[in-house]
């Protein structure tokens, strides 16, 4: 980049580094960050305080006194989800990989966010935006991600009616697109945060499981790294072309997380029957339940899912979000698509 | 207990690097309140494993700084309805995007994938070198000079192809290396 466009793109910086500086630091803050133990939480507890200020000292004792009374260290999910997930983690293993050596590893998956809205004084409603994303990506990393936004899915009928009340206001920009990417730019990714990419992740639930604790531990302060590693997991599990020794680890990996308990029989978001099981946490303010569905005959993972344990009012439903695989494939060409 | 020497250090770093941390949160957030709660959440990692804080610390506070943002979004839009205090909000955060894309530059910069975008703004708006902001994004030095390269072409692409005319001298090319990240629609999981 030349120096004027350098320059200019600093010019385009949406805050005011100068005036930020001349800002005092929130002493209250920082005065509750030193009050709190060191590691109160590494461990991770499955509750969280809801909010670091100005409460950050009374929340982390209740986090202390919650993790003393909480089961051992052990980490371990129940039996019949270990069973269950020991199970699928075998069928896995037998597998064997199958990536192209030529062509393209095809999926097409269905993301959808959740978006929370509210002006001023008026009620707050929640709404549901899924985007279908596919991706051909060829051995050498290169490909094409296409998304289109699926329109919008209201949780419940109150929440469209708090949206027309507030004036029908937008709902999230529309975001299509069509890239195509250059050798390397696909296949060196990582699922989520800063994980690193899929394919140079160990096939062994052990060492998983300590990059998974290494990386949730620098995630927040108050996301208990079992939660945190289970959302990485399932992350992992969904993304295209993970291999089947991979998928073993990663089950494998799930049933050694404490609090995973079998949900049993379950529908995914598009109808399909899976196995699910599935954490529960509050760290985020509200009862939370994360869910991974998979498919027990095939070891395909496919869907997760995040669902309020109680009512809010911002939502009028408990669904707050998904990710679906709906189909992994190999294809010849960047146009062509599976025929089913 | 930490020592006073650790508290010291830490305070330290806290008045060192607090403004970035919050002007980091700030550009990827809607209000001050989001970014400070991410700056705190930050610092508060940063105290508990103070033993693991290099004595360069911003790039690592912006490596955990960026996971917490990506954690943010799943209890944002929770917390600010039990308080009953909302603002128009996004449940996943966004990217580096300049809000009031008041000139072309801005246009084009706001067209560009969420990657390329962070590429550019840990450069333009962090201010990291590229070691630092490789560091930051938790990859290689190589990886991110290539990563960087192609969003700057892609910002040249994209301001061309509004009109704009960039003046001087394209960068060298930095060669073949590994790789580039995740594509545009990652940053829009929940």
């Amino acid at each position: 980049m030349t120096p004027e466009l350098l320059e200019a793109l600093k010019q385009a910086d949406p805050v005011d580094p100068a005036e930020i500086r001349t800002r005092p630091r929130p002493a209250e803050t920082l005065a509750a960050i030193i009050a709190a133990e060191p590691d109160a939480n590494s461990r991770g507890s499955r509750l969280r305080p809801t909010r670091l200020i100005p409460a950050l000292v009374a929340a982390l004792a209740l986090v202390a006194v919650v993790a003393a009374l909480l089961p051992g260290s052990a980490g371990k999910a129940s039996p019949e989800a270990a069973e269950a997930l020991s199970q699928v983690a075998g069928v896995a293993g037998a597998q064997t990989s199958t990536g192209p050596t030529s062509g393209f590893t095809y999926s097409r998956q269905i993301q959808a966010d959740r978006l929370t809205t509210g002006t001023g004084d008026s009620p707050a409603f929640s709404v549901l935006v899924p985007t279908r994303i596919e991706t051909w990506v060829a051995p050498d990393g290169s490909g094409r991600v296409r998304g289109v936004r699926q329109g919008v899915e209201w949780p419940g009928p109150r929440d469209e009616r708090r949206w027309r009340a507030a004036g029908s206001p937008p709902l999230g920009a529309e975001r299509s697109s069509d890239e195509r990417f250059g050798p390397g730019e696909l296949n060196d990714t990582g699922a989520e945060g800063n994980l690193p990419p899929t394919r140079e992740l160990p096939a062994d639930p052990e060492r998983l499981a300590e990059i998974f604790k290494a990386e949730a531990a620098i995630s927040s302060a108050s996301v208990p790294v079992d939660v945190k590693s289970f959302e990485y997991a399932t992350s992992v599990l969904l993304q295209a072309g993970s291999s089947p020794e991979l998928r073993a680890a990663l089950y494998e990996l799930v049933a050694g997380i404490e609090g995973v308990e079998l949900t049993g029989e379950q529908r995914d978001p598009i109808g399909r029957t899976g196995t699910a099981v599935s954490i529960d946490t509050d760290y985020s303010g509200a009862p939370t339940r994360y869910t991974l569905i998979f498919d027990p005959d095939t070891s395909q993972p496919l869907a997760n899912t995040e669902r309020l344990l109680e009512p809010q009012d911002w939502i009028d439903g408990d669904l707050l979000g998904y990710a679906v695989l709906e189909r992994t494939s190999h294809v010849s060409s960047l146009r062509d698509r599976p025929k089913h | 207990v930490r020592d006073s020497a650790a508290r010291q250090r830490f305070e330290d770093i806290w008045n060192e690097h607090y403004a970035a941390i919050f002007a980091f949160a700030r550009r990827r957030l809607s209000a001050d309140e989001a970014a400070q709660d991410v700056a705190a959440d930050t610092f508060l990692v940063a105290w508990r494993r103070l033993d693991e804080v290099p004595d360069e610390p911003r790039a690592w506070l912006l490596k955990v700084a960026r996971n917490v943002l990506s954690n943010y979004g799943r209890g944002r839009g929770r917390r600010q309805a039990l308080q009953a205090r909302l603002i128009a909000t996004r449940e996943t955060p966004t990217t580096d995007a300049p809000r009031e894309a008041t000139d072309g530059l801005a246009a084009a910069f706001n067209r560009l994938k969420p990657s390329d975008r962070e590429a550019l703004a840990l450069v333009a708006w962090e201010e990291l070198k590229p070691r630092e902001a490789a560091q930051a994004l938790g990859i290689t030095a190589p990886r991110f000079s290539l990563r960087l390269h192609r969003a700057k072409q892609r910002l040249r692409k994209e301001l061309a192809a509004s009109g704009h005319v960039e003046s001087g001298t394209p960068d060298e090319d930095v060669g073949l290396g590994p790789k580039g990240d995740s594509p545009d629609l990652r940053m829009e999981t929940r």
